[in-house]
Order: structure tokens, then sequence, then C-alpha cells
């Protein structure tokens, strides 16, 4: 399973472009802007962005698949929560439905769901969700033995060097985080906001769900709490992010600064010719939980990018216009390259 | 495109002026039946459901006018007081209606602190997402037309 594994045909192919749809206005822009896959969720806690007013519905994502199949695009479910044993037929019968729609391929981490899925839907094309944690070529050949995964998204805590590591020894396709906010965990494996919500975001669907989280208007400025939690106070120049744990102002040791991570987004475009000559084969963007108008940014701004760096990759340069473009949407106004420039091996 | 999220526009002092002296209650009743006309029946039933009997605020802050309404009976129904609305939101009138013309992305109003949303927030995200949902292409339309003619005084 170690020995190097020649990168797959579609690693010398132009990169996928995968992009986030909440509503089914999302999605239409996503494809009318050039997304070649369109990624979503159901109406419930069997993928990670559940929230109030979110998601499809089985009529809305079935006119979603036909609007997608009309104009060449593809529709991945994702169902990339943790099932339990009480909650196990729910998320069985998600898996069902996504196949019974007629999705493209669904986005899954659980490895008794992939195993059902398998089993009983051979011809569903099967991703591995970043929410997997599959962070090596062996982990990831181990999905694609056991359950015949074509794709999996690596956690957003790689280098690049680690990454390209991964894609040298798998024949699986790889998808990478592009662009959006940034989890700096270990995605799947991180409950750190349940200590707040008493709710773990991998079997409930939400990092930092909405019945927990309370914005305020204080003396001292504008406060966000999580569970009652104080996770930041935001004083008149300060930028609000979203209200996790992992992003919040902290008083340690006496100093009060953002002891994991700032609120910030990732954004790899310059990375974009060394993605692709490593044979990533698809780049995700981040957001269900964003707006019609945010996807219509983001999708717009890659889909020129992608198709600049295939055409010539060695001249690629990032436009000033796309970063202002993507600074303006952006968590925090602060972009980063996360992990991928970590000296890390 | 979100040109809103660069950009404070306010209403024209003039128009500020004349608003601040506007009285509060019928603005709420336009309010109302604006909504009424163009998204009640957009609005899933359960999500009317879920927002019964709430009071909702929209501050428009250059406008120095708080609009008030209910829902009641999956209508939308002006109320002249409110002690404690479920939700208030707080913009100016430019960002409210690059909003609802889908030419401003919510969250970064949010992130820039152009838009600020006090209240329950799961009921914030039900509203938000709801809205993210609704085609009113003529309507949005209209109102792009509009944002461009008035464009100009609104700096």
């Amino acid at each position: 399973m170690d020995q190097a594994v020649a990168p797959p045909a579609q690693a010398v192919r132009r990169m996928k472009l995968v992009c986030p749809a909440g509503t089914p206005p999302a999605l239409r822009i996503a494809v009318d802007n050039g997304a070649d896959d369109v990624y979503l969720g159901f109406k419930d806690e069997t993928n990670a962005r559940n929230f109030a007013g979110l998601n499809f519905d089985d009529k809305s994502l079935r006119e979603g698949i036909d609007y997608a199949h009309r104009h060449g695009s593809q529709v991945l479910v994702a169902l990339n929560t943790y099932p339990q044993p009480s909650t196990w037929r729910k998320w069985q019968a998600a898996v069902d439905r996504a196949a019974d729609l007629g999705v493209d391929a669904i986005i899954v981490a659980d490895a008794g769901l992939l195993a059902y899925a398998a089993r009983t839907h051979p011809g569903l094309r099967l991703h591995l969700s970043v929410q997997g944690s599959a962070t090596s070529h062996e982990a990831i050949n181990f999905y694609h033995e056991r359950f015949g995964i074509k794709r999996a998204v690596l956690p957003r805590v790689l280098s690049v060097e680690q990454a390209e590591k991964a894609i040298s020894r798998t024949p699986v396709e790889i998808e990478v985080f592009g662009f959006g906010s940034l989890s700096i965990m270990v995605e799947g494996r991180c409950a750190l906001s349940s200590y707040a919500t008493g709710e773990s975001p991998n079997t409930h669907g939400g990092c930092s769900p909405a019945k927990a989280i309370r914005w305020q208007q204080s003396p001292r400025g504008l406060e966000s709490r999580l569970g009652g939690v104080l996770i930041d106070r935001f004083g008149e120049q300060d930028h609000p992010g979203y209200p996790t744990l992992c992003r919040g102002r902290f008083v340690v040791n006496g100093d009060t600064y953002y002891p994991f991570e700032e609120p910030t987004s990732l954004n790899t475009l310059e990375l974009l010719p060394r993605l692709q000559a490593m044979g990533v084969a698809a780049i995700k963007i981040e957001g269900r939980q964003r707006s019609p108008v945010y996807v219509e940014t983001v999708t717009r701004v890659w889909r020129e990018a992608l198709d600049d760096c295939a055409r010539e990759p060695q001249r690629f340069r990032v436009k000033p216009a796309w970063q202002e473009a993507l600074a303006g949407i952006s968590e925090g106004h602060q972009c980063t390259l996360g992990a991928y420039h970590r000296p890390w091996k | 495109m979100n040109a809103a999220a660069t950009t404070v526009r306010r209403l024209p002092a003039p128009v500020r002026a004349v608003a601040r002296r506007l009285p509060r209650f019928p603005a709420s009743i336009a309010f109302a039946t604006g909504l009424n006309l163009t998204l009640r029946r957009k609005f899933p039933a359960e999500v009317l459901d879920r927002l019964e009997g709430h009071t909702f605020a929209i501050v428009v802050e250059d406008a120095g006018v708080e609009l008030l309404f209910r829902v009641r009976g999956h209508r939308f129904v002006p109320v002249a007081t409110a002690a404690e609305p479920v939700l208030r939101f707080r913009a100016v009138a430019w960002d409210y209606a690059a909003l609802a013309a889908r030419e401003a992305d919510p969250d970064t109003l949010f992130f820039n602190r152009r838009l600020l949303v006090e209240g329950d927030t799961e009921i914030a995200l039900l509203v938000k997402n709801t809205l993210d949902t609704i085609d009113i292409p003529r309507t949005r339309g209209l109102l792009k037309r509009a944002m461009r003619a008035v464009g100009p005084a609104a700096r």
C-alpha cells in the first residue's frame, strides 16, 4: 500500500470547481457561473450545515439536479455527519433518497454509511468527506479498497508537501479546499464546540448551532456568546466573525488574544499552478451557509482563475480584481494560505 | 456585484430630513403591506408557523425610522410599538435595498458592521435563509433599476 502510484489521468487535466449551495437560487447561480460540481445537503442533521431554512427537500433537489444536468454540472450530496445507533435509519434513508433522486455522488464521512452505500447502491459514486479526516494516503487507500471511493476531500490541516505526498500515492481523485471560512481543527474529530453547546457538530450538523448563539450590543462593544460563553467582544473598528470557539478571543495568562486562530478565510489562488501540477482533481469552495451573492462572486472568480491556470500555468498570475472581490466577502477581512504554507511535514 | 460592501451610501440630506419627520406607524403599515404583496405567498407555511406571533423591527438608520410588524395568521401585520421584538435589524436604506435586490451579501454586511442583528439568532438564520430561497425577479429587477437611478445621489 505504500508504494508510489502513478498520478491518475485526470491529474493533467484541468481541476474541477466544486461550489456550495444552501438554497436552489445558489445552486442555479453556481451552475450559471461555471461550477463543475455543486454540493449541497438535505434539510436535517445528516449534513454538517444543518441550519434553519437552509438546504434541500426532495422536490428542490430533484429540480436542482435537473437544472445542473441540463447545463453540464453535477450535483453532490453531503451526508457527512456521523449517525448514532439510535439515528442510523435516518442516515441510511438519506443515502437511499440521494440515490433514488439521481445525484452524481454522495460525500460521506462514516465508514458504516460508506459500507451501506457501496453495498446497496453499487452504481452510486462515493466521495470521502473532509469530515472523514483522512490525512494520509494509507487512510485514503483504505477507503478506496473497502468502499470504492472515487474522490477524497483532504482536511485543511495538511501542508502542500503533505498533500502532494498523499496525491502521489493514491489512485483516488483528491479534492482540496480553495476558499472560504477556515477550520483549523481536524475535521470530523473536533468536538470543541460541544463543551459550550452540548452538541457535537459531527452528529448534529452544526459547529455553532444558532440556538446557542447570542449577539448583544453592550456598553463595551458587540458581544458574541455561544452557550453563554463569551466568544468575542468587538469594538467599533473590529470586524466580527462567526462565533465559533476555535476563533474566539480569550484571556490566557492575563493576555487577551486569539489562542487558536483569528477570524480569517482560506484563499489559495496563488497556489493554483502548484496544486494543478501536483495532480489535485478538484478545488472546493466552502460556504453552503452563505448567500447566492457570495456563491456568484466566488464561483465567477474561481472559474476564471482555474481556466487561466489550465490554459497557461507557467504564466498564471493572480489578478488584483480577483483578490479584491474575494476579500470583500471574506470572514474577518483577512485571507491566509492556512496550513498549506506550514513548514511541518 | 457586491459593491454595496465597499461604500456606505446614505440617503441624501433632504430625504433624511423629510423621513425623520414622517409619522412612524403609517410607515410600518406601508412596509407590512409591501411584505404581504411581495413575499407572503413565497414564504413556506412551516416558516410562517415558526414566525407566528413574533414581532420584528427594521431600523432604517439614515432615515431615523423603525418599522415594526408582527406575523399573525400567516400575514405581516404592522404594530405601533414593541417592547422586545424577537429580532431587530439595523442598517441604512441603501444596504436594505441592496440585500433585497441581491446586490449585497448579508454576511459581508454583517462582517463590516453595516448590518446589525439583535435577538434570536435561530430565527434570524431562518429568515435570512428563507429570503435566500425566494425568487422575485421582477421586484428585484425594479429595485436594481431604482438603485442605479438614485445611486449617484446616495452618498
